[in-house]
């Protein structure tokens, strides 16, 4: 695949993305995005979950342009919230908040915001070129993967998720297990049995991944958020200019290309995205500065990095998605389910078989990030007024949403009481300290690793062996345990705990 | 911080070894494999075990750590909210979208002390109509306003 090509199919993508409906869902996406992102506590993954049964009505195409407008439209909206309020408006925002929210205390609101933005629409056009480069060499390679390379390929995606998840490593494990087990659930593809669905006909689909993900990340987080006493946040409204100055501009354009080259590359990595890319960066930034004393202070570099690296990551996230077939983490997986509902297997097939859909996603991401733009930087008084609106009068407009976006996935009560089951989990998962990602990864991931498990054993008529017999996949099973194996040393696991405190 | 044992993981760990046991209990019937290939039961009993596996070692390392205190639960958020969601799972087949969505912003809203009865009134009477008007007349989602049998069937 020559660089030539790539551009050409890229060009043939913008025509899709720019035909009026698209561009219409595209823009519809980018604003939903960055409402999610401005609001506290409100994130991608629920805004997807609530979106995805209005995408069962819009073509393949664009449902997924789209969702995935909402997913990088919210990195763009999350670091509003996190420089005018200190409170992160999305978990990729978090380290935004140490120099953003400095700066705007310091009456320099406005550059931060105008930086977090230009920063990111650099990131978001480099990475739509990155994917245009590197997927369709990366499908021709998968192409060659076998169902026993699958399996370990997804088991290598799940052990990093596990790593990369907070809190204690063991427990991380407990949640993956528990995703691949409930993924078990309905009908059984090659016999037709029904496996572990209670007598329920409700559950022979499986459990619905919508009220899963609301459940998990919406229910908990509610009922979480009502026992803190202070919800109110002060928000600093005084934008008075928005342009950064030229020692602004002179000091961030190398972060910036920094940031952006290192976020494409994490958002590749499974288990990856946005939000680690966020603090890698940060913590980059920090380290190559000749003056590290001023980060935390109200450095510019402290908003440029954090901000350009997430959004390049949520794009290139989508790359595994796309060429492997595998979601990098939680939004992306919820992705592929809505890929999944439209009769699209994600996989290096999609780029061949539609490429329709393949290039106009790609090429809407391009229009997005500069809709983006307009959408934050002329129109950031508009989301200030939002992030007035009191809790208490939001969460049960939060709830309604959700509840109207789980009956109509299905059309039952039945997926709205999982809901409140998945909720009173998440509600203990909270209070035990648990971060469920693992979970819903591996419960998207699950059924493909089965399926390509019992395949690998009928290709080798029962040798179990398989798995370590063909090089490519003894390779990364390999990895897997050398990670795990690092992870569970007493040694590893301090510095990572300490990696993560910062 | 008082510490002692990382009573966090010990209930997690109780947690998925409940879950695994159940799982197990649901799993019986199904057959583990044939000569030809695994059964339906085979992977769900392969993840159930991992887990109980994991679920005990969960249990074993908090008893053996220190760790964080557990936090404390409040009644009012968790029953109030989930008790909303409840209310619209009954209610929306039955009653229509009117009802349950004006029942369910009834029901969260008394979750927050601070939230007045006129504000939730009003909250709920517009976010009923709006929802009616939102995803029934404009997106076109097949969802009943009214209550079916008030129009006689």
């Amino acid at each position: 695949m020559d660089i030539f090509s790539g551009l050409l199919s890229l060009m043939h993508g913008l025509v899709i993305a720019l035909e009026p409906m698209n561009l219409m869902y595209c823009l519809i996406g980018c604003l939903f995005g960055t409402l999610i992102g401005v609001l506290p506590g409100l994130g991608p993954l629920n805004a997807i979950a609530m979106l995805l049964p209005i995408s069962f009505y819009l073509t393949p195409t664009a449902a997924l342009i789209m969702l995935a407008g909402i997913y990088y439209g919210a990195q763009f909206g999350g670091s509003t919230t996190s420089i005018l309020m200190n409170m992160p408006g999305e978990t990729s925002s978090i380290v935004t908040c140490l120099d953003g929210h400095q700066m705007a205390r310091q009456g320099r609101a406005g550059p931060a915001l105008a930086i977090a933005a230009l920063g990111s629409v650099f990131a978001g056009i480099v990475a739509t070129f990155v994917i245009a480069l590197f997927a369709p060499p990366l499908a021709q390679f998968a192409l060659l993967f076998g169902p026993a390379e699958y399996v370990s390929l997804m088991l290598l995606g799940l052990v990093v998720a596990v790593v990369l998840a907070h809190g204690s490593i063991l427990a991380a494990l407990g949640m993956l297990v528990l995703g691949l087990l409930m993924g078990t659930v309905g009908i059984d593809v090659e016999s037709g049995a029904f496996r572990m669905t209670m007598g329920f006909p409700e559950l022979a689909d499986g459990l619905g991944i919508v009220p899963l993900a609301m459940g998990l990340f919406g229910v908990g987080e509610i009922i979480s958020n009502l026992e803190k006493k202070n919800l109110v946040g002060v928000v600093e409204d005084r934008i008075n200019h928005l342009w950064p100055t030229a020692d602004d501009f002179s000091r961030c354009w190398k972060v910036v290309l920094r940031a952006t080259g290192l976020g494409s590359l994490l958002g590749l990595l499974p288990g990856g995205g946005a939000t680690l890319s966020s603090f890698a960066a940060y913590a980059l930034e920090k380290k190559l500065a000749k003056d590290p004393s001023r980060f935390g202070k109200g450095a510019v570099e402290g908003v440029a990095a954090p901000e350009t690296a997430n959004n390049a990551a949520a794009q290139t996230s989508f790359i595994p998605l796309l060429t492997l077939g595998i979601p990098s983490n939680a939004v992306i997986a919820l992705m592929a389910g809505a890929m999944m509902i439209h009769g699209i297997s994600p996989g290096p097939n999609v780029m061949t078989e539609k490429p329709d859909m393949f290039w106009g996603l790609i090429a809407s991401m391009m229009i997005g990030n500069l809709m983006l733009l307009v959408i934050n930087l002329p129109l950031v008084g508009l989301w200030v007024k939002l992030l007035k609106i009191p809790y208490r009068l939001f969460y049960p407009i939060i709830l309604v949403c959700m509840c109207i976006g789980v009956y109509t996935t299905s059309n039952s009560g039945f997926d709205v009481f999982l809901l409140v089951v998945f909720g009173f989990i998440s509600y203990l998962f909270i209070k035990w300290k648990c971060e469920p990602a693992p979970l819903l990864l591996a419960f998207v991931l699950g059924p493909i690793i089965e399926q390509n498990f019992k395949r690998a054993l009928q290709i080798s008529f029962g040798d179990g062996l398989i798995f370590l017999k063909k090089p490519i996949s003894l390779g990364l099973l390999i990895l897997c345990v050398v990670i795990l194996a690092m992870m569970l040393l007493p040694a590893w696991r301090r510095t990572r705990e300490v990696a993560f405190q910062e | 911080m008082n510490l002692s044992k990382n009573m966090n993981e010990v209930l997690t760990g109780l947690f998925l070894v409940f879950v695994a046991l159940f799982a197990f209990y649901l799993s019986w019937p199904l057959s583990s494999g044939t000569e030809v290939g695994l059964g339906p039961g085979f992977v769900p009993r392969m993840f159930a075990f991992i887990q109980l596996v994991l679920g005990i070692v969960l249990v074993a390392s908090g008893l053996s750590t220190a760790g964080e205190r557990l936090e404390a639960w409040q009644a009012r958020p968790l029953l109030l909210i989930l008790g909303s969601i409840t209310f619209f799972a009954v209610s929306i087949e039955r009653m229509g979208l009117l009802i349950s969505v004006t029942g369910l912003v009834l029901i969260s809203c008394a979750a927050n002390r601070d939230t007045s009865f006129r504000e939730t009134v009003i909250l709920a009477v517009s976010s009923a109509a709006a929802s009616a008007l939102l995803f029934v007349k404009l997106l076109g989602l097949s969802i009943a306003v009214f209550p079916p049998n008030l129009l006689g069937n």
